[in-house]
C-alpha cells in the first residue's frame, strides 16, 4: 500500500521545464508496472458489472440461467437487441428521452443565459435580492415540491405530455450563479469597449460575452443534459402509463416487468439506454468533470 | 434598461416561482388539511393533529431511520472508495486517461441501470451472486435482513464515478510542491497522505460528505426498481419512497407527503448550513 | 558535513534534454550557486540531488555513497522550494516542527529546536500564526527555518528570493549568507540573478541548456569566462563582445581589427596560434571614450544610472558597444561620433568565433 501512495503527486507545476514520469529509472518501472496493475485491476471491479450485462444480455434465452455464466458471448444472439427496440419499445422511449433533454437543455441554457447576463452586467432595482431568491431554489429539492407539481400540471392539462416533463426544469439557480460568475470575471473594459462600438445587449452577449464563458456553458450544458437524461422520479410520476413520452428510464422499469422472463432482452436494453451516454462521456469527458467539480474546487 | 433587466430574469423567475416556491410553500398548508380514504371527497383542515400523526406513525419513523441508516451506508463507503479510486489514478503514467474515464463511467450511468443491471445480479435464478454463493432465502431483493444492503450496494457503485471525479479534482488541487517538500522532511507516503494529502483535502471532503448526504436523501429509483412496493416490509423505504407512495400508490394522501416532503427539507436544509458555515469559516481562512 | 558528486548525470523529460552529462563536485561546507537563464536545467540538478527526479544516467554521491537508489527522505537533505512550499494547514510552529516529528524526534527536543530556530529566524512571535497570515519575507524565513531544524547534511535552496521584493531580497541574501557560514552546510543555491550568484556564491556553476558552461569562484568567473556565454550572461552591462580579427596594424605590431578600428593585442596572446575569427572581449569598465582613442563609434543612447553611465554605441557593422564611465564625466550626445580607448588594452579577452571558447593565453 504504502507504494501505491507515493505519487499521489498531481500534474500541477509552476516550472515551465516538461517533466514527464516521475522516476522512471530502475525501479521506477517496476512502480510503472506494478500502477498498471493496480490501475486495471480496479478498472476491471469498476466495468465487470456492464461487461456481464453485455455478455448476458447477448445470450441466447434458453442458456440465461446456464450456469456458472460464461465469460464471453460464445454464440451472441443480437436479435435480443431488435427485441428489446421494437417489442419493448426502447426505440420511442429514446426518441422520448432525446426530445424531453433537448427541451429541457436548451430551455435551461436559454434562461441561464439571459438571466446570468442581467445578473452580471446590468444594474437593477432589487438586483441582490433577486438574485438570492434564484439561489434558494438550490435549497429546495425537486422532491420536496412533487406533491403540488403534480396537481399543478395536471391543472395546467400537461399531465402525459412534454410539456410537463420539461417545464418545471427550464430554469436552474446553480447554473445562473455558474455562468455569472463566468461572466463576471470578463473584463469589465470588454463592456465598456462594445458599448463604445455601440454594441447593444444582444451583440455584446452573443458576440463577445458567450463566446468567452464558452467552457463554463459547455460544462453546464453536459451537466444539464446528464441530470435530465437521467431523471427517475419526475418522469415516472408525470408520464403515468403513456407510452407515447414515456422516457428510456421508465422505459426500462417497464422492460423489466413486461420481459421479466427475457432477462436477456431487459439488459439488452438496458445497454441500448446506457450507451449514449457513455459515448457522450468519452467525447465531453473534459466538460461533464467541469461541471461536476464546479461547486466543489475553485 | 432596468426593463430589460426584468425581461431577462422573468422567465426562470417565473418557473421558480410555479414549479419550486409555490409547491414547496404549499406542502406547509397542505400538511394541515386531510384527504378522506373516500374518492372525490374534498379534504378537510385539521391542524397539526396529521402532522402529529404522521410525525409519530411507526411508517414514518421506520422510513426515517432507513433513511438515515442508508445514507449512514451510501456516504462513507462511496467516498472512500471515490477517493482509493483518485488516489490510484492520480499519477502519471502513460494511458492513464482511459482508466480515469473507466472510473468516471458510472457517472453516466443512471440509476434505473444500475439497478436492472444488479437487480439481475441479485436474482435467485439467473443472478451472479447466487451463484458466487450469496443466496440467503428469501432472496437477497426479497430478504428484509439484506434489501436495504443490496440497495446500498447499487446506489454505491452508480455514484462511484460522481465520487471518483470530485476526488480527483481534490487531490489535483493539493499543490505537488507541498508534497514534495514533506517528502524531503522524511515524511513516508502513507505520512504525506495523512499528514499533508488528506487535510488539504478536508474542505472538499467535506463538501462531497454534504452532497452525498443530500443526494442519498433523495434516492429514490433503485428503491423503486429493485423492491418496489414490497420496501416497507423489506426496510427499504426511504422518506422519497414514502412521499411517491403517497402521492402515486394505493391510497394516495397529499397532506401526509406534504409533512414528508417538509422533513425532507427541513434534513436537507441543516445540511446546507452546516456546509455554508463551513464554507465561510474556509473563506476567512483563506484571506 | 557532506560533499556531492555528480558523474556523467543526464536528464531528459521527453525529448528535451534537461541535464547532459554532468560532472560537478561540490566541496564540503561550501556554497555552491547554480547559476544559468530559466530552462537551463540547474533546478534539475537541485530536484537530483533531493531525490524528487531521478537521473537517466550517471552517478550521483553524497558523501561518496551513491543516492541514486535513496528515497529522498532518507537522503538527509533540506530543500528550499520557490514558492516555499509551507503546508498551508499548520501554524509556523508546526511547520517547523514537521520534519522533526516525522523523524521521531521527542518532543520535548522538538520545542527546544523550533524555539531556537524561531530564534535565529525572528519568528518567534508568529510562532502560532498560519502560512496565509504571514507577509512573503516570513512565510520565505519559515520556509528557510524548516530546512535548517533537523541539521541536514545538504541544503538545497530553489530561487528562494525570486518571490521576494529587491529591498528584502538583499537583506535575505545577506541572512543567508551568514547562516549558511556560521553552520558550514554544504548548499546548493539555485538562481537566474547573476548579483544573487556573484554575491552569494564560494563557487559558481554557470549552465545553459543542461550543460555545465564554467565551474568557478565568482572572481574567476568575472575575469576570465570560460565562453561568449558566460561573458555576456555575467557583468551588467555584460562584456563586450566585438567579431574580429587578428593581424598586425601599420606599424607592424599586433592588433584585433575590428569594424570600427583596432584594439591592441594583449601580450599574452602575442606570438601564439591564434584563430583567424575572434570575438573581442572587453568589459565596459574597462572602456573610455577619449578623442584619441583606437575605435570610432556613434552613440546610440546614453543611460545615466545616478553614479554611473552606461553610453550605448554602434560600430560601422551595427554592433552594439557598451562603454561604462563615471557621471562626471561628459556625457556623449545621441548620434554623437566619437572615440573609445581601451584602459587596460592587457584584460581583453579572446574568444574563438566558431567554438565560443575562450582563447587560453600564455
Amino acid at each position: 500500500m504504502p507504494s501505491d501512495l507515493s505519487t499521489i503527486s498531481p500534474a500541477k507545476r509552476r516550472t515551465n521545464a516538461p517533466r514527464g514520469q516521475h522516476r522512471t529509472h530502475k525501479h521506477g518501472r517496476w512502480r510503472a508496472i506494478g500502477s498498471y496493475l493496480l490501475l486495471s485491476a480496479l478498472a476491471l471491479i469498476v466495468l465487470i458489472p456492464l461487461y456481464i450485462t453485455v455478455v448476458n444480455s447477448l445470450l441466447q434465452g434458453n442458456l440465461i440461467a446456464h450456469q456458472p455464466p460464461p465469460l464471453f458471448p460464445v454464440h451472441p444472439d443480437w436479435s435480443t437487441y431488435s427485441t428489446a427496440w421494437t417489442e419493448g419499445d426502447l426505440g420511442i422511449y429514446l426518441r422520448n428521452s432525446v426530445i424531453a433533454t433537448s427541451i429541457i437543455v436548451s430551455g435551461q441554457l436559454l434562461t441561464t443565459i439571459f438571466a446570468a447576463y442581467a445578473f452580471a452586467f446590468l444594474e437593477f432595482p432589487f438586483k441582490r435580492t433577486l438574485f438570492v431568491v434564484m439561489l434558494s431554489t438550490m435549497m429546495i429539492p425537486f422532491e420536496v415540491t412533487l406533491v403540488t407539481n403534480l396537481t399543478t400540471i395536471t391543472k395546467l392539462g400537461w399531465y402525459n405530455t412534454f410539456a410537463g416533463l420539461t417545464v418545471p426544469f427550464l430554469a436552474t439557480g446553480f447554473g445562473t450563479f455558474l455562468l455569472r460568475q463566468a461572466f463576471r470575471q470578463l473584463p469589465k473594459e470588454l463592456r465598456e469597449a462594445a458599448e463604445l462600438d455601440g454594441y447593444g445587449h444582444f451583440r455584446f452577449l452573443f458576440r463577445i460575452a458567450l463566446p468567452l464563458a464558452r467552457p463554463t456553458v459547455a460544462a453546464l450544458a453536459v451537466f444539464s443534459f446528464l441530470g435530465a437524461w437521467n431523471q427517475y422520479l419526475w418522469p415516472l410520476v408525470v408520464t403515468g402509463d403513456n407510452n407515447a413520452i414515456r422516457t428510456v428510464q421508465i422505459g426500462l422499469k417497464q422492460l423489466q416487468a413486461t420481459q421479466a422472463n427475457q432477462i436477456n432482452v431487459t439488459l439488452a436494453g438496458t445497454i441500448i439506454a446506457a450507451a449514449p451516454l457513455l459515448i457522450l462521456l468519452i467525447i465531453f469527458q473534459k466538460q461533464l468533470v467541469r461541471g461536476l467539480t464546479a461547486g466543489a474546487v475553485k | 434598461m432596468s426593463l430589460i433587466a426584468y425581461c431577462f430574469i422573468l422567465p426562470p423567475l417565473l418557473v421558480f416561482s410555479v414549479f419550486s416556491f409555490y409547491p414547496f410553500l404549499h406542502n406547509f398548508k397542505e400538511a394541515l388539511y386531510q384527504t378522506p380514504p373516500y374518492p372525490n371527497e374534498p379534504s378537510k383542515y385539521v391542524g397539526f393533529h396529521q402532522v402529529a400523526q404522521v410525525l409519530s406513525s411507526t411508517q414514518f419513523v421506520q422510513s426515517l431511520t432507513t433513511t438515515i441508516l442508508f445514507s449512514l451506508i451510501v456516504v462513507p463507503i462511496g467516498l472512500i472508495l471515490g477517493l482509493l479510486l483518485a488516489v490510484a489514478a492520480n499519477r502519471k503514467l502513460k494511458a492513464i486517461g482511459i482508466y480515469r474515464t473507466i472510473f468516471s463511467s458510472t457517472v453516466v450511468t443512471s440509476v434505473a441501470i444500475a439497478a436492472v443491471i444488479f437487480g439481475t445480479f441479485m436474482d435467485p435464478v439467473v443472478g451472479l451472486l447466487p451463484w458466487l454463493g450469496i443466496n440467503p432465502m428469501p432472496p437477497l431483493l426479497q430478504n428484509p435482513t439484506w434489501a436495504l444492503l443490496a440497495v446500498s450496494v447499487v446506489t454505491i457503485w452508480q455514484g462511484l464515478g460522481l465520487s471518483f471525479i470530485i476526488m480527483s479534482a481534490g487531490l489535483q488541487s493539493v499543490p505537488e510542491d507541498v508534497l514534495e517538500a514533506a517528502e524531503v522532511d522524511g515524511a513516508s507516503p502513507v505520512a504525506r497522505f495523512w499528514h499533508v494529502t488528506v487535510p488539504l483535502l478536508s474542505p472538499i471532503l467535506f463538501f462531497a460528505l454534504v452532497v452525498a448526504t443530500i443526494s442519498a436523501f433523495q434516492s429514490f429509483g433503485q428503491i423503486d426498481l429493485l423492491t418496489g412496493s414490497n420496501s416497507a416490509y423489506l426496510h427499504t423505504d426511504v422518506l422519497t419512497y414514502l412521499i411517491y407512495q403517497n402521492i402515486q400508490g394505493q391510497a394516495p394522501n397529499p397532506g401526509v407527503a406534504s409533512v414528508l416532503s417538509i422533513v425532507l427539507f427541513l434534513l436537507t436544509l441543516s445540511l446546507t448550513l452546516i456546509q455554508l458555515r463551513y464554507v465561510e469559516r474556509r473563506v476567512q481562512y483563506a484571506l | 558535513m557532506a560533499t556531492i558528486e555528480f558523474e556523467n548525470v543526464s536528464k531528459r523529460f521527453g525529448d528535451s534534454v534537461a541535464v547532459d552529462n554532468l560532472n560537478l563536485t561540490v566541496q564540503d561546507g561550501e556554497l555552491l550557486v547554480l547559476l544559468g537563464p530559466s530552462g537551463c536545467g540547474k533546478s534539475t540538478v537541485l530536484r537530483m540531488v533531493a531525490g524528487l527526479d531521478e537521473p537517466d544516467e550517471g552517478l550521483i554521491k553524497i558523501n561518496q555513497e551513491t543516492v541514486n537508489d535513496v528515497e529522498p527522505r532518507d537522503r538527509d537533505v533540506a530543500m528550499v522550494f520557490q514558492s516555499y512550499a509551507l503546508y498551508p494547514h499548520l501554524t509556523v510552529a508546526r511547520n517547523l516542527e514537521f520534519p522533526l516529528r516525522r523523524r521521531g524526534v521527542e518532543q520535548a527536543e522538538r520545542q527546544k529546536i523550533v524555539s531556537d530556530v524561531a530564534e535565529t529566524l525572528q519568528l518567534t512571535p508568529l510562532l502560532e500564526r498560519k502560512p496565509a497570515e504571514l507577509s512573503g519575507g516570513q512565510r520565505q524565513r519559515v520556509a528557510l527555518g524548516r530546512a535548517i531544524v533537523r541539521k541536514p547534511s545538504v541544503f538545497l535552496m530553489d530561487e528562494p528570493l525570486s518571490n521576494l521584493d529587491a529591498a528584502l531580497r538583499v537583506e535575505t541574501r545577506a541572512q543567508i549568507v551568514a547562516l549558511q557560514r556560521r553552520l558550514m552546510t554544504t548548499t546548493m543555491y539555485v538562481t537566474h540573478d547573476q548579483v544573487e550568484a556573484m554575491t552569494m556564491g564560494d563557487r559558481i556553476a554557470v549552465m545553459k541548456a543542461g550543460v555545465l558552461q564554467q565551474l568557478a569562484t565568482p572572481k574567476v568567473l568575472y575575469s576570465l569566462p570560460a565562453n561568449v556565454f558566460v561573458a555576456g550572461f555575467l557583468g551588467n552591462p555584460p562584456m563586450n563582445l566585438l567579431p574580429g580579427t587578428v593581424g598586425s596594424s601599420t606599424e607592424g605590431s599586433p592588433v584585433i581589427r575590428l569594424t570600427g578600428g583596432e584594439l591592441p593585442l594583449p601580450s599574452a596572446y602575442v606570438g601564439l596560434n591564434l584563430p583567424e575569427a575572434v570575438f573581442a572581449g572587453v568589459r565596459p569598465e574597462a572602456l573610455t571614450v577619449d578623442p584619441d582613442g583606437s575605435l570610432s563609434a556613434v552613440t546610440t543612447i546614453a543611460e545615466v544610472l545616478g553614479s554611473e553611465v552606461h553610453v550605448i554605441t554602434a560600430l560601422p557593422d551595427g554592433s552594439h558597444l557598451i562603454v561604462r564611465q563615471d557621471a562626471d564625466l561628459p556625457i556623449p550626445e545621441r548620434n554623437e561620433s566619437i572615440r573609445i580607448r581601451a584602459d587596460d588594452p592587457e584584460s581583453i579577452l579572446l574568444f574563438d568565433a566558431l567554438s565560443g571558447e575562450r582563447v587560453q593565453a600564455r
